[in-house]
């Protein structure tokens, strides 16, 4: 029998992007913001987010973030990246350009002493192994983010899974968003587009939509996925919604994935971080969109113990939620789910240092 | 107003000597190279402001608009603004309302669609501004 998991519990900074764009706080405030608040001990950062100058990382600020790190306790679990394969408008940039390009964010990741470097899809299987390399000299692991609208079974990501077993490197891996499986339409978007004025009968259509879409499973091409944002933005021109039919067609069928939670088990063995990305919590303490419970009890089960960032993205619309008490709330159903499971949610430094490293030598 | 739709805020408009400053949020949620920048368009009063007399100003640089497709080594930081620079003969005095409607054209260059092609977002904010 397999030993139950103990994920450790942890926040990405990108939930408090609202605030953060709006210059509310500063990087350093986020943090001792969010140490404070419990919500770590695990903390996460996208790069191009953060950092000023990135992926340029002086000495002094490295010196800097690590007595950030040592003063709020708090443990780096992934540095978000980007492959700006456009950077250029004239051409795109050449395999060994992009590699050079991902060399200093893989080398800051590093420095500032996080061990997983998210990368995102437009990486192909041969980009990875042309990554592997870099990431073997800063002993750091790629996690290639699987985000809706890709999920675990869609052919890219089964592709790149093909070409991990093949090269066998713990250097390489994924981090499974959760927005990849939903069960329903956030009930907070749809409150956002009442208070605008959006008609209900469109509403009522929207989510009739994302069930019909749900029923014929997640999207296994990209024809499939057109057609269903056609489908969405033919939905919002007819009720006279035409300047927002873009927003609501991304929204549906991008944001919102239709896989399973079951189908996540088959990436575990390479799940080297995840993005625990929800939109809400309502009143009796659950996420009605995203089956937190649901997918923290897999987790447990199948005795998969790395870490979890909460990524709240309900800011995208929702201005009224404090981010610092929907995380909260949100980690609150997490360790009740994995008690619930006959377990533990990681939340003390120290057991989550050992846990991880533990999650890496195995995996 | 999310994030990804914003670009004018109560503090965007400044009133200069020989013309206005307009401040711009970046309409996403990380930093972006300026070569990102595929257009820019200003309308004061409703009247389109030639775009061969805009300038932008960012990193403590100024660039035409066309300029700055080209900036590929120049990071837009999230928490910074691009001042987008229109001259006028007799520019407002502080304390002036004007009226302001700019829309900024931002392809993504993680994410590709089609060769050369990018998802892009278009924001557009049209909005009466006090000149600080």
């Amino acid at each position: 029998m397999t030993a139950s998991g103990t994920p450790v519990q942890g926040v990405t900074l990108y939930s408090f992007t609202r605030d953060f764009h709006a210059r509310n706080h500063s990087v350093e405030e986020l943090v001792r913001e969010a140490a404070a608040r419990g919500l770590g001990p695990g903390i996460e950062m996208v790069g191009f987010q953060s950092i000023k100058g990135f992926p340029a990382v002086t000495d002094e600020y490295v010196d800097r973030f690590q007595a950030l790190v040592a003063e709020t306790g708090l443990v780096p679990t992934c540095l978000s990246a980007n492959a700006d394969a456009g950077l250029r408008r004239d051409r795109m940039l050449t395999d060994d350009e992009l590699v050079d390009y991902m060399a200093p964010q893989v080398e800051a990741a590093a420095r500032l002493g996080f061990p997983v470097v998210r990368v995102q899809i437009s990486l192909t299987p041969d980009d990875m192994q042309r990554l592997l390399p870099l990431a073997e000299k800063h002993d750091v692991r790629l996690g290639l983010e699987v985000h809706s609208h890709q999920h675990p079974k869609h052919p890219k990501i089964q592709a790149l899974l093909e070409r991990y077993e093949q090269l066998g490197s713990h250097h390489l891996g994924f981090v499974p968003d959760w927005g990849a499986t939903l069960r329903e339409v956030p009930q907070s978007l749809l409150a956002r587009y009442r208070r605008d004025g959006v008609d209900d009968e469109l509403l009522r259509k929207l989510v009739e939509a994302w069930h019909e879409h749900d029923a014929e499973g997640a999207p296994m091409t990209e024809e499939q996925h057109g057609r269903w944002f056609r489908q969405v933005m033919g939905l919002a021109h007819q009720h006279g919604a035409g300047d927002r039919g873009i927003e609501m067609a991304v929204n549906i069928t991008g944001l919102f994935g239709h896989a399973k939670p079951e189908d996540w088990l088959e990436l575990l063995p390479w799940a080297v971080h995840m993005h625990g990305k929800f939109y809400e919590i309502d009143a009796s303490g659950d996420e009605p969109s995203v089956p937190v419970s649901r997918i923290v009890g897999l987790l447990v089960a199948a005795g998969w113990s790395g870490s979890i960032s909460s990524e709240w993205e309900g800011f995208h619309w929702n201005d009224w939620d404090d981010p610092f008490d929907v995380v909260a709330r949100m980690q609150a159903l997490m360790r009740t789910s994995a008690e619930e499971a006959g377990s533990h949610l990681v939340t003390d430094p120290d057991e989550a240092r050992r846990v991880l490293a533990d999650h890496r030598s195995r995996s | 107003m999310a994030t990804d739709d914003t670009i004018l805020i109560s503090d965007s408009l400044a009133a200069r000597e020989d013309g206005l400053a307009i401040g711009l949020k970046i309409p996403w949620y990380r930093s972006l190279w300026v070569s990102s920048v595929s257009d820019v368009v200003v309308r004061i009063d409703g009247a389109e402001v030639p775009k061969e007399s805009l300038r932008a100003e960012i990193n403590g640089k100024t660039f035409t608009i066309d300029e700055l497709g080209d900036q590929w080594d120049e990071l837009w930081f999230l928490q910074d603004r691009l001042v987008v620079v229109v001259p006028q003969d007799s520019p407002p005095s502080k304390g002036d309302e004007v009226d302001v409607e700019v829309t900024l054209s931002m392809r993504m260059p993680y994410m590709q669609i089609a060769p050369m092609v990018y998802v892009t977002n278009h924001a557009t904010n049209h909005r009466t501004l006090v000149a600080g």
